[in-house]
């Protein structure tokens, strides 16, 4: 056995929304102890008031304690609560960052500024701590003040304009692509900036704009527009080269079967599992380039066939030719699918006021570090004492003193109005 | 034999200099993850099957549409900094060129199937027996183990099985896959993300390890909240097309001359009323729940849109600090000022496909360059790695090429 990769390094989590929190998500399931630091008024998540909330397992649980978005996302974190607007609140940022090694922000462009707390700020007190900043645009630039969530990012890089239903309007994809792959990327930019600092002793101030992680994603549309050879935009479910290529429909509401057919040999099989050896000899369908152009007769017949069958009958049909197929899952098939138990893909952890939470593990895993998530999400700082008194050694009288002045707090200063919470039963 | 080591540059970045990399096996999630490795100064070495070489040679796209396999798009965009040697490690004599190879190999990106893997006795534990302290990172439609460990892939078979096929698209039609290869894309960043961090984690322990990373698991992450939504909240999450979350607007609206993507401020609905000066917008009968009146609400938008282009439309929200962005075509993006003052895309001659424009890093780190040399030929560098550095003969070079074997 070996330790998780990170363990030893200390990170300073002051994000917020989905990006940031999935970089200091990745680095606390890698192993760094991450000291998550929330304002008094709150949790910063949820700040939408409809955001879900689960009947605790005793009463008087607050409603900030029993997100589960909270618990997947802040999981393998410890919380504190620090009034950065204050003076004694930025001391306490800084005396933390003196003895940590990455701080992670992602906040929009002057908000660090407005609190004393950018690079230079951060330097003077440790010079090789390491910042990791994810912007929307990128700190410098036109767009730096531009505004963006997660969906404009979708806009901006391109990614909507290419994707969409053939003759459709632009579309995004799910609803937080730009942000868990920028936290994915923000991720791996502080790691490498961790290893680079091993060998040079440097620390530095690295930036993951959400727009250039996911246009990089992009690289052979702008490759081809280089080379005047257009992206195809918008084909929906089909593909450039590949045909038969989609989403066929199955037996029951909203069920599914994506298929994709590379080669003649595969074409051919295909043909013989749907009864219809006749169509290798119809020259609509011969060759690849054919069966491309008559995709939409095409696709006629493979519907008539995928539409009086199971999705996962069909899914097993074709794999077991070796036939490219897989059954469209909803979230709920998906945490049932044979594969992703076998994975263990999600795990159960046991909360202590919510009973048993479902995390779900990282898409890596090593063979020799331990991977969690073993903890679920901190309640809202529950490791006050733990950041102020162990690793600052402040003592308990200047500690009651900071929740007199609100410089710290144990309960949010401030609350969303009870009724607006959706409150679930399981 | 001489190590296969490069030098370390005078005052440049170390950060991943020191390591040499093979890249054995295929697909656009290890290319790119061996990609964001070379960038950032590895010595990648690919190796490429004899003959063929490397199926992205056969993608696309190519200059002014006519295929060579020299010139494909995809394949010099994944492959920016590396090395190219040809190698077929199905046959025995392959295996032992390769044998002889790995010792000098710091760490090992893997995209072979699983199945096909074991059958060649090149699983980790044989491979570590060459290099004690290897790092092997193996990326996999599905992951090394499970009963679909072995299925057919391609990337739209992938976005069914992990959820995030179902959760985009319109509600009332088909599921609806997103533009590219989004998947592999995502599995190549948590790739180099694994792998950099066993790296830093054996820098102090000497010690490697195997990494097992599923291309599908890579984009399950995505499917965010929806799952939470769903295990929790009584009712599958459901896609809802261009509509996303509670609050509103959020979503995407035509313009006179192109699209919007509308989100909300700080003020919610009552800003957007405000911008554009429609006060219907900011009626309370909307509060209790947005999303369910969408359709009303786009109607009530639509003419402030229509009578602006998208520039228009977005630079009047973006002063009342309303995040309204433009949908933006590939072709206006490389255009942009943002990406010209940041220098994003980067351009790099090549023998074949001339000069092509691509994107740089997709991520900035002041102290530590990012290289930007371009793809190589399909076995360009046969002789650099097997001759002056692993120490065959150019005799023994040329036979092993007549026979098939590099």
């Amino acid at each position: 056995m070996l330790p998780k990769p990170l363990v030893g390094v200390r990170v300073l989590d002051l994000t917020h929304g989905v990006a940031g929190p999935a970089t200091t998500q990745l680095m606390g399931d890698l192993g760094a102890e991450v000291i998550k630091i929330e304002p008094t008024q709150g949790r910063m998540q949820p700040y939408s008031p409809w955001i879900l909330v689960l009947p605790g397992k005793t009463a008087g649980v607050p409603h900030y304690n029993r997100s589960p978005y909270v618990n997947e996302m802040y999981r393998s974190k410890l919380d504190c609560a620090i009034d950065l607007r204050t003076e004694s609140g930025r001391q306490v940022f800084l005396d933390l960052a003196r003895v940590s090694d990455v701080v992670v922000e992602n906040f929009s462009s002057r908000v660090m500024k407005k609190f004393g707390l950018e690079y230079a700020a951060l330097r003077a007190v440790n010079p090789t701590i390491i910042m990791v900043s994810l912007p929307a645009f990128g700190r410098q630039g036109p767009w730096r003040d531009k505004l963006s969530w997660g969906p404009g990012i979708n806009a901006s890089s391109g990614f909507a304009w290419l994707t969409g239903y053939l003759g459709g309007p632009p579309m995004k994809a799910g609803n937080y692509y730009a942000d868990f792959s920028g936290g994915l990327h923000a991720a791996f930019a502080a790691v490498l900036a961790l290893r680079h600092r091993q060998k040079t002793g440097r620390g530095q101030l690295v930036e993951a704009p959400l727009r250039e992680a996911e246009m990089a994603l992009l690289g052979e549309a702008f490759i081809g527009i280089s080379m005047e050879q257009e992206p195809m935009k918008r084909l929906g479910n089909r593909d450039p080269l590949m045909a038969p290529h989609g989403c066929y429909p199955c037996r029951g509401q909203d069920r599914w079967a994506a298929i994709a057919v590379r080669t003649e040999e595969e074409w051919t099989r295909l043909c013989h599992i749907m009864g219809r050896p006749g169509l290798l000899a119809d020259p609509r369908f011969r060759q690849p380039t054919a069966r491309w152009a008559h995709q939409d007769e095409l696709d006629k017949y493979i519907t008539d066939w995928t539409s009086a069958r199971e999705q996962y009958q069909v899914m097993r049909q074709l794999q077991d030719a070796s036939i490219p197929c897989g059954a469209v899952l909803d979230c709920a098939q998906l945490v049932q699918d044979p594969h992703v138990r076998a994975r263990q893909a999600y795990l159960t952890l046991r909360d202590p006021d919510l009973g048993d939470v479902i995390a779900r593990r990282q898409a890596s895993r090593f063979s020799r570090s331990p991977m969690g998530p073993e903890r679920p999400g901190p309640r809202y700082a529950e490791h006050n004492t733990w950041v102020f008194g162990e690793l600052l050694g402040l003592g308990q009288k200047q500690q009651a003193q900071w929740e007199e002045e609100g410089v710290t707090s144990r309960v949010p200063l401030q609350s969303y109005e009870h009724s607006q919470i959706e409150e679930r039963s399981r | 034999m001489s190590p296969l080591q490069r030098e370390n540059l005078p005052g440049e970045s170390m950060v991943l200099r020191d390591v040499t990399v093979l890249e054995l096996g295929e697909g656009v999630g290890l290319g790119y993850c061996g990609r964001l490795l070379a960038g950032y100064g590895a010595d990648v070495i690919k190796v490429e099957r004899p003959g063929a070489g490397d199926g992205a040679r056969y993608v696309g796209p190519f200059p002014k549409g006519v295929p060579h396999s020299e010139s494909s798009g995809l394949f010099l965009y994944l492959n920016t900094n590396k090395k190219s040697i040809t190698l077929d490690v199905e046959k025995a004599d392959g295996q032992h060129l390769l044998e002889r190879i790995v010792p000098h190999i710091e760490i090992i990106l893997d995209g072979l199937p699983p199945g096909k893997r074991a059958s060649l006795g090149l699983s980790y534990e044989q491979l570590k027996v060459l290099k004690p302290s290897l790092i092997m990172t193996s990326v996999a439609p599905f992951g090394q183990t499970g009963p679909y460990k072995d299925f057919q892939a391609t990337e739209i078979v992938i976005w069914a099985l992990s959820g995030y096929h179902h959760l985009t698209g319109d509600p009332d039609r088909e599921p609806l896959k997103g533009w590219g290869n989004q998947a592999h894309y995502q599995a190549g960043v948590q790739a180099a993300l694994a792998t950099v961090s066993a790296l830093f984690l054996r820098d102090v322990t000497g010690e490697g390890q195997w990494i097992d990373v599923s291309v599908a698991e890579s984009l399950a992450v995505h499917n965010g909240s929806s799952l939470q939504s769903t295990l929790y909240g009584g009712a599958v999450a459901k896609r809802r097309g261009n509509k996303g979350g509670d609050n509103y607007p959020n979503t995407i609206l035509p313009a006179s001359d192109g699209h919007v993507q509308l989100h909300f401020g700080a003020g919610g609905l009552r800003q957007v009323a405000e911008l554009m000066g429609e006060p219907r917008l900011a009626d309370p009968k909307w509060d209790d729940h947005p999303i369910s009146h969408a359709d009303e609400l786009d109607q009530l938008m639509l003419p402030w849109l229509q009578r602006r282009t998208k520039f228009q439309a977005v630079a009047e929200a973006q002063a009342a600090h309303i995040p309204f962005v433009e949908v933006l075509s590939p072709a206006e993006v490389m255009q942009d000022e943002q990406n010209q003052a940041r220098s994003y895309f980067l351009a790099s001659d090549h023998p074949y496909a001339g000069r092509v424009t691509y994107p740089g890093s997709p991520v900035r780190l002041p102290a530590c360059p990012w290289e930007n040399a371009r793809a190589p030929l399909l076995g360009e560098h046969n002789r650099e790695v097997y001759v002056d550095r692993l120490g065959l003969s150019p005799r023994e070079l040329a036979i092993l090429s007549a026979e098939g074997i590099v």
